[in-house]
Protein backbone atom coordinates (compact mmCIF):
# COMPACT_ATOMS: atom_id res chain seq x y z
CA UNK A 1 0.00 0.00 0.00
CA UNK A 2 1.53 3.40 -1.18
CA UNK A 3 1.89 5.94 1.78
CA UNK A 4 -0.41 8.18 -0.42
CA UNK A 5 -3.51 6.47 0.42
CA UNK A 6 -1.99 5.37 4.14
CA UNK A 7 -2.03 8.93 5.00
CA UNK A 8 -5.86 9.68 3.62
CA UNK A 9 -6.91 6.68 5.65
CA UNK A 10 -5.16 7.38 8.24
CA UNK A 11 -7.74 9.40 10.68
CA UNK A 12 -10.22 6.79 9.94
CA UNK A 13 -8.13 4.48 10.96
CA UNK A 14 -7.17 6.09 14.66
CA UNK A 15 -10.60 6.60 15.19
CA UNK A 16 -11.16 2.71 14.39
CA UNK A 17 -13.87 3.55 11.64
CA UNK A 18 -12.08 1.37 8.66
CA UNK A 19 -13.31 -2.19 7.98
CA UNK A 20 -10.90 -5.43 9.85
CA UNK A 21 -9.05 -6.19 6.44
CA UNK A 22 -8.32 -2.10 5.44
CA UNK A 23 -7.78 -1.54 9.42
CA UNK A 24 -4.88 -5.05 9.46
CA UNK A 25 -3.22 -3.16 6.16
CA UNK A 26 -2.77 -0.32 7.09
CA UNK A 27 -1.65 -1.27 10.65
CA UNK A 28 1.07 -3.94 8.72
CA UNK A 29 2.13 -0.78 6.55
CA UNK A 30 2.69 1.28 9.77
CA UNK A 31 5.21 -1.08 11.59
CA UNK A 32 7.20 -1.20 8.24
CA UNK A 33 6.85 2.84 7.42
CA UNK A 34 8.53 4.83 9.89
CA UNK A 35 6.92 7.76 7.94
CA UNK A 36 3.97 7.04 8.22
CA UNK A 37 4.07 5.84 11.65
CA UNK A 38 5.07 8.97 12.85
CA UNK A 39 2.58 11.00 11.35
CA UNK A 40 0.23 8.45 13.08
CA UNK A 41 2.00 9.35 16.00
CA UNK A 42 2.19 13.30 15.57
CA UNK A 43 -1.91 13.36 15.05
CA UNK A 44 -2.85 11.25 17.87
CA UNK A 45 0.11 13.46 20.45
CA UNK A 46 -0.16 16.91 18.68
CA UNK A 47 -4.24 17.05 17.86
CA UNK A 48 -6.45 14.19 19.00
CA UNK A 49 -5.15 13.65 22.47
CA UNK A 50 -5.18 17.50 23.92
CA UNK A 51 -8.97 17.85 22.57
CA UNK A 52 -9.63 14.06 24.47
CA UNK A 53 -7.90 15.17 27.28
CA UNK A 54 -10.51 18.48 27.99
CA UNK A 55 -12.55 18.91 30.46
CA UNK A 56 -16.37 18.84 30.16
CA UNK A 57 -17.37 22.12 31.07
CA UNK A 58 -20.22 23.36 33.15
CA UNK A 59 -22.14 26.42 32.26
CA UNK A 60 -22.88 29.39 34.79
CA UNK A 61 -24.24 28.26 37.68
CA UNK A 62 -27.35 30.80 36.91
CA UNK A 63 -28.01 29.99 33.21
CA UNK A 64 -30.61 27.52 34.42
CA UNK A 65 -32.37 30.71 36.29
CA UNK A 66 -32.12 32.64 32.95
CA UNK A 67 -33.73 29.57 31.07
CA UNK A 68 -36.65 28.96 33.79
CA UNK A 69 -37.66 32.90 33.78
CA UNK A 70 -37.40 32.99 30.07
CA UNK A 71 -39.88 30.00 29.73
CA UNK A 72 -42.27 31.35 32.61
CA UNK A 73 -42.67 34.78 32.22
CA UNK A 74 -43.00 34.79 28.01
CA UNK A 75 -43.49 38.53 26.45
CA UNK A 76 -47.21 39.69 25.86
CA UNK A 77 -47.25 39.00 22.11
CA UNK A 78 -45.35 35.63 21.98
CA UNK A 79 -48.08 34.71 24.65
CA UNK A 80 -50.40 36.27 22.06
CA UNK A 81 -49.24 34.03 19.41
CA UNK A 82 -48.80 31.35 20.97
CA UNK A 83 -52.52 30.91 22.70
CA UNK A 84 -53.69 31.63 18.19
CA UNK A 85 -51.17 28.84 17.10
CA UNK A 86 -51.70 26.42 20.53
CA UNK A 87 -55.88 26.89 19.65
CA UNK A 88 -55.71 26.51 15.77
CA UNK A 89 -53.71 23.11 16.40
CA UNK A 90 -56.47 21.95 18.46
CA UNK A 91 -58.90 22.29 16.26
CA UNK A 92 -56.47 21.24 13.28
CA UNK A 93 -54.38 18.31 14.92
CA UNK A 94 -52.13 18.75 11.82
CA UNK A 95 -48.23 18.48 11.77
CA UNK A 96 -47.29 21.49 10.03
CA UNK A 97 -48.83 25.04 11.44
CA UNK A 98 -48.76 26.67 7.69
CA UNK A 99 -52.09 23.93 6.37
CA UNK A 100 -53.44 24.48 10.11
CA UNK A 101 -53.22 28.25 9.84
CA UNK A 102 -53.98 27.65 5.55
CA UNK A 103 -57.02 25.93 6.93
CA UNK A 104 -58.06 28.34 9.62
CA UNK A 105 -58.18 31.40 6.98
CA UNK A 106 -60.30 29.44 4.31
CA UNK A 107 -62.50 28.96 6.81
CA UNK A 108 -63.06 32.46 8.25
CA UNK A 109 -63.08 33.87 4.48
CA UNK A 110 -66.16 31.44 4.17
CA UNK A 111 -67.76 32.12 7.26
CA UNK A 112 -67.37 35.80 6.39
CA UNK A 113 -68.78 35.32 3.00
CA UNK A 114 -71.53 33.35 4.45
CA UNK A 115 -72.54 35.41 6.99
CA UNK A 116 -72.63 39.15 5.10
CA UNK A 117 -73.21 37.40 1.42
CA UNK A 118 -71.41 37.92 -1.18
CA UNK A 119 -71.48 41.43 -2.75
CA UNK A 120 -73.59 42.68 -5.63
CA UNK A 121 -76.23 39.90 -5.26
CA UNK A 122 -79.10 41.46 -3.72
CA UNK A 123 -81.79 42.84 -6.47
CA UNK A 124 -81.52 46.16 -4.74
CA UNK A 125 -78.21 46.27 -5.15
CA UNK A 126 -77.76 45.60 -8.76
CA UNK A 127 -80.94 48.08 -9.86
CA UNK A 128 -78.53 50.84 -7.68
CA UNK A 129 -76.08 50.29 -9.77
CA UNK A 130 -77.95 50.01 -13.13
CA UNK A 131 -79.34 53.26 -11.99
CA UNK A 132 -75.98 54.82 -11.14
CA UNK A 133 -74.00 54.04 -14.42
CA UNK A 134 -77.42 55.30 -16.55
CA UNK A 135 -76.97 58.85 -14.75
CA UNK A 136 -73.44 58.72 -15.80
CA UNK A 137 -74.13 58.10 -19.33
CA UNK A 138 -76.72 60.61 -19.79
CA UNK A 139 -74.26 63.16 -18.47
CA UNK A 140 -71.79 62.47 -21.00
CA UNK A 141 -74.65 62.49 -23.27
CA UNK A 142 -75.25 65.70 -22.08
CA UNK A 143 -71.11 66.99 -21.76
CA UNK A 144 -71.09 65.87 -25.66
CA UNK A 145 -74.38 67.52 -26.64
CA UNK A 146 -72.67 71.11 -25.08
CA UNK A 147 -69.50 70.86 -26.41
CA UNK A 148 -70.73 70.20 -29.92
CA UNK A 149 -73.91 73.15 -29.45
CA UNK A 150 -70.62 75.40 -29.24
CA UNK A 151 -68.57 74.90 -31.56
CA UNK A 152 -66.72 72.59 -29.93
CA UNK A 153 -67.11 69.51 -32.85
CA UNK A 154 -64.21 68.53 -34.62
CA UNK A 155 -66.63 68.50 -38.21
CA UNK A 156 -65.87 64.66 -38.06
CA UNK A 157 -68.20 61.85 -40.00
CA UNK A 158 -68.53 60.57 -37.16
CA UNK A 159 -69.18 62.96 -35.22
CA UNK A 160 -72.07 64.16 -37.39
CA UNK A 161 -73.42 60.71 -37.27
CA UNK A 162 -73.49 60.46 -33.76
CA UNK A 163 -74.62 64.14 -32.48
CA UNK B 1 -23.58 12.45 27.03
CA UNK B 2 -25.62 9.55 28.70
CA UNK B 3 -29.07 9.44 26.96
CA UNK B 4 -32.51 10.86 28.68
CA UNK B 5 -35.05 8.30 29.89
CA UNK B 6 -38.30 7.81 27.52
CA UNK B 7 -40.39 8.72 30.80
CA UNK B 8 -38.52 12.27 31.43
CA UNK B 9 -38.95 13.08 27.76
CA UNK B 10 -42.69 12.22 27.56
CA UNK B 11 -43.25 14.15 30.45
CA UNK B 12 -41.21 17.16 29.43
CA UNK B 13 -43.49 17.01 26.50
CA UNK B 14 -46.28 17.29 28.56
CA UNK B 15 -44.85 20.36 29.82
CA UNK B 16 -43.46 18.98 33.26
CA UNK B 17 -41.19 21.75 34.28
CA UNK B 18 -39.56 19.52 36.77
CA UNK B 19 -39.00 16.94 33.47
CA UNK B 20 -37.43 19.78 31.43
CA UNK B 21 -34.89 20.41 34.57
CA UNK B 22 -34.02 16.63 34.54
CA UNK B 23 -33.03 16.75 31.06
CA UNK B 24 -30.96 20.32 31.55
CA UNK B 25 -29.11 18.94 34.58
CA UNK B 26 -28.36 15.47 31.93
CA UNK B 27 -27.64 18.11 29.15
CA UNK B 28 -26.41 21.37 29.87
CA UNK B 29 -22.72 20.69 30.68
CA UNK B 30 -22.23 18.62 27.07
CA UNK B 31 -24.46 21.34 25.39
CA UNK B 32 -21.98 24.13 27.34
CA UNK B 33 -18.62 22.41 26.25
CA UNK B 34 -20.43 22.05 22.58
CA UNK B 35 -21.21 25.58 22.30
CA UNK B 36 -18.15 26.49 23.75
CA UNK B 37 -15.62 24.68 21.78
CA UNK B 38 -17.48 25.51 18.16
CA UNK B 39 -17.82 29.68 19.04
CA UNK B 40 -14.77 30.08 20.93
CA UNK B 41 -16.19 32.44 23.14
CA UNK B 42 -17.43 32.48 26.57
CA UNK B 43 -20.04 34.41 25.91
CA UNK B 44 -21.32 33.11 22.84
CA UNK B 45 -21.39 29.97 24.52
CA UNK B 46 -23.53 30.90 27.18
CA UNK B 47 -26.03 32.18 24.96
CA UNK B 48 -26.08 30.06 22.72
CA UNK B 49 -27.02 27.15 25.31
CA UNK B 50 -29.83 29.45 26.74
CA UNK B 51 -30.88 29.72 23.24
CA UNK B 52 -30.60 25.72 22.82
CA UNK B 53 -32.48 24.80 25.78
CA UNK B 54 -35.17 27.38 24.93
CA UNK B 55 -36.12 25.72 21.26
CA UNK B 56 -35.81 22.40 22.77
CA UNK B 57 -38.57 23.59 25.56
CA UNK B 58 -40.12 25.27 22.82
CA UNK B 59 -40.28 22.13 20.54
CA UNK B 60 -39.94 18.91 22.31
CA UNK B 61 -43.35 18.23 21.87
CA UNK B 62 -42.40 17.66 18.08
CA UNK B 63 -39.74 15.06 19.04
CA UNK B 64 -41.28 12.36 17.75
CA UNK B 65 -38.29 9.55 19.06
CA UNK B 66 -37.49 8.50 14.95
CA UNK B 67 -33.59 9.61 16.97
CA UNK B 68 -32.44 10.12 19.61
CA UNK B 69 -32.64 12.53 21.85
CA UNK B 70 -28.69 12.79 22.06
CA UNK B 71 -28.63 13.42 18.57
CA UNK B 72 -31.72 16.12 18.35
CA UNK B 73 -30.34 18.21 20.80
CA UNK B 74 -26.51 18.17 19.60
CA UNK B 75 -27.74 19.26 16.55
CA UNK B 76 -29.68 21.91 17.70
CA UNK B 77 -26.56 22.86 19.09
CA UNK B 78 -24.07 22.60 16.73
CA UNK B 79 -26.23 24.44 14.21
CA UNK B 80 -27.00 27.38 17.04
CA UNK B 81 -23.40 27.39 17.43
CA UNK B 82 -22.09 27.25 14.09
CA UNK B 83 -24.65 30.94 13.31
CA UNK B 84 -23.07 32.64 16.60
CA UNK B 85 -19.63 31.84 15.45
CA UNK B 86 -20.79 32.99 11.95
CA UNK B 87 -21.93 36.04 12.94
CA UNK B 88 -18.98 36.73 15.44
CA UNK B 89 -16.71 35.84 12.64
CA UNK B 90 -18.68 38.97 10.71
CA UNK B 91 -18.62 41.20 13.33
CA UNK B 92 -14.74 39.95 13.34
CA UNK B 93 -14.86 41.15 17.15
CA UNK B 94 -12.63 38.50 19.88
CA UNK B 95 -12.13 40.99 22.13
CA UNK B 96 -14.03 38.90 24.94
CA UNK B 97 -11.75 36.32 26.10
CA UNK B 98 -13.15 33.68 28.22
CA UNK B 99 -11.11 31.97 31.23
CA UNK B 100 -12.98 29.11 32.45
CA UNK B 101 -10.56 28.71 35.01
CA UNK B 102 -11.52 32.01 36.94
CA UNK B 103 -15.66 31.37 36.06
CA UNK B 104 -15.98 27.70 36.49
CA UNK B 105 -13.41 26.64 39.07
CA UNK B 106 -14.85 25.27 42.14
CA UNK B 107 -12.50 24.99 45.53
CA UNK B 108 -8.99 24.79 46.10
CA UNK B 109 -6.90 23.64 43.25
CA UNK B 110 -2.16 24.03 43.43
CA UNK B 111 -0.99 26.45 41.66
CA UNK B 112 1.42 24.05 39.28
CA UNK B 113 -1.79 22.07 38.55
CA UNK B 114 -3.95 25.55 37.56
CA UNK B 115 -0.93 26.53 34.98
CA UNK B 116 -0.75 23.61 33.36
CA UNK B 117 -4.83 23.63 33.00
CA UNK B 118 -4.50 26.95 32.16
CA UNK B 119 -2.20 26.05 29.42
CA UNK B 120 -3.67 23.38 27.96
CA UNK B 121 -6.60 25.37 27.91
CA UNK B 122 -5.36 27.81 25.91
CA UNK B 123 -3.65 25.27 23.38
CA UNK B 124 -7.10 24.07 22.46
CA UNK B 125 -8.40 27.54 22.31
CA UNK B 126 -6.03 28.61 19.83
CA UNK B 127 -6.14 24.93 17.83
CA UNK B 128 -9.73 25.78 17.40
CA UNK B 129 -9.28 29.10 16.69
CA UNK B 130 -7.60 28.16 12.82
CA UNK B 131 -10.20 26.44 12.17
CA UNK B 132 -13.84 27.27 10.34
CA UNK B 133 -17.17 26.42 12.31
CA UNK B 134 -18.18 23.69 10.42
CA UNK B 135 -14.79 22.07 10.82
CA UNK B 136 -14.66 22.58 14.24
CA UNK B 137 -18.15 21.33 15.22
CA UNK B 138 -16.81 17.75 13.11
CA UNK B 139 -13.55 18.08 15.29
CA UNK B 140 -15.51 18.66 18.65
CA UNK B 141 -18.18 16.25 18.30
CA UNK B 142 -15.50 13.69 17.60
CA UNK B 143 -12.27 13.96 19.70
CA UNK B 144 -14.01 15.97 22.76
CA UNK B 145 -17.71 14.54 22.72
CA UNK B 146 -16.46 11.21 21.45
CA UNK B 147 -19.62 10.41 18.29
CA UNK B 148 -18.75 8.09 15.94
CA UNK B 149 -18.57 9.07 12.04
CA UNK B 150 -21.91 7.81 11.83
CA UNK B 151 -23.47 9.98 14.66
CA UNK B 152 -21.67 12.93 13.02
CA UNK B 153 -23.24 12.16 10.22
CA UNK B 154 -26.45 12.23 11.17
CA UNK B 155 -26.37 14.95 13.98
CA UNK B 156 -25.02 17.65 11.18
CA UNK B 157 -26.96 15.67 8.60
CA UNK B 158 -24.22 15.45 6.38
CA UNK B 159 -22.74 12.89 4.14
CA UNK B 160 -20.36 10.68 5.97
CA UNK B 161 -17.85 11.18 3.44
CA UNK B 162 -17.82 14.84 4.41
CA UNK B 163 -17.56 13.68 8.29
CA UNK B 164 -14.12 12.31 6.95
CA UNK B 165 -12.79 14.37 4.73
CA UNK B 166 -14.01 17.31 7.19
CA UNK B 167 -12.11 15.41 10.35
CA UNK B 168 -9.14 14.87 7.57
CA UNK B 169 -8.45 18.42 6.24
CA UNK B 170 -8.89 19.98 9.93
CA UNK B 171 -6.36 17.77 11.36
CA UNK B 172 -3.64 18.09 8.83
CA UNK B 173 -4.08 21.75 9.49
CA UNK B 174 -3.38 21.71 12.92
CA UNK B 175 -0.76 18.77 12.42
CA UNK B 176 1.20 21.24 10.17
CA UNK B 177 0.05 24.62 12.72
CA UNK B 178 1.27 22.58 15.91
CA UNK B 179 4.93 21.45 13.84
CA UNK B 180 5.57 24.64 12.39
CA UNK B 181 5.08 26.05 16.15
CA UNK B 182 2.46 28.40 15.35
CA UNK B 183 0.17 26.55 18.41
CA UNK B 184 2.46 26.34 21.11
CA UNK B 185 3.69 22.82 21.90
CA UNK B 186 3.98 22.21 25.76
CA UNK B 187 2.32 18.65 25.78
Amino acid sequence: MYCKKIHALINSYIDGELPGKLKEEIRLHLESCPGCKQLEQDLRALVIKPLKESSLKEPPADLWFKIKAAIEKPGPLTSFVDQIIAGINIVFPLRKPVLAFAATVLITVIAIVLAIGIPYNSRETTAMDLAEQAEFIYSLDDAASVYSGNGFGLGTAIEEFLL
Amino acid sequence: MQEIPKDTLTLAQQGDIRAFEDIYRTSSGFVYTLALRVTNNRQDAEEVAQDVFLKVYKNIRKFRFESTFKTWIYRITTNTAINAAIRRGRRAMREIEYNDNIQHTHGYEPQQEKIEKDEKEQIIKSMLETLNPKQRSCLVLRDIEGLSYEEISRTLKININTVRSRLKRARESLLALRKKGVIKNVL
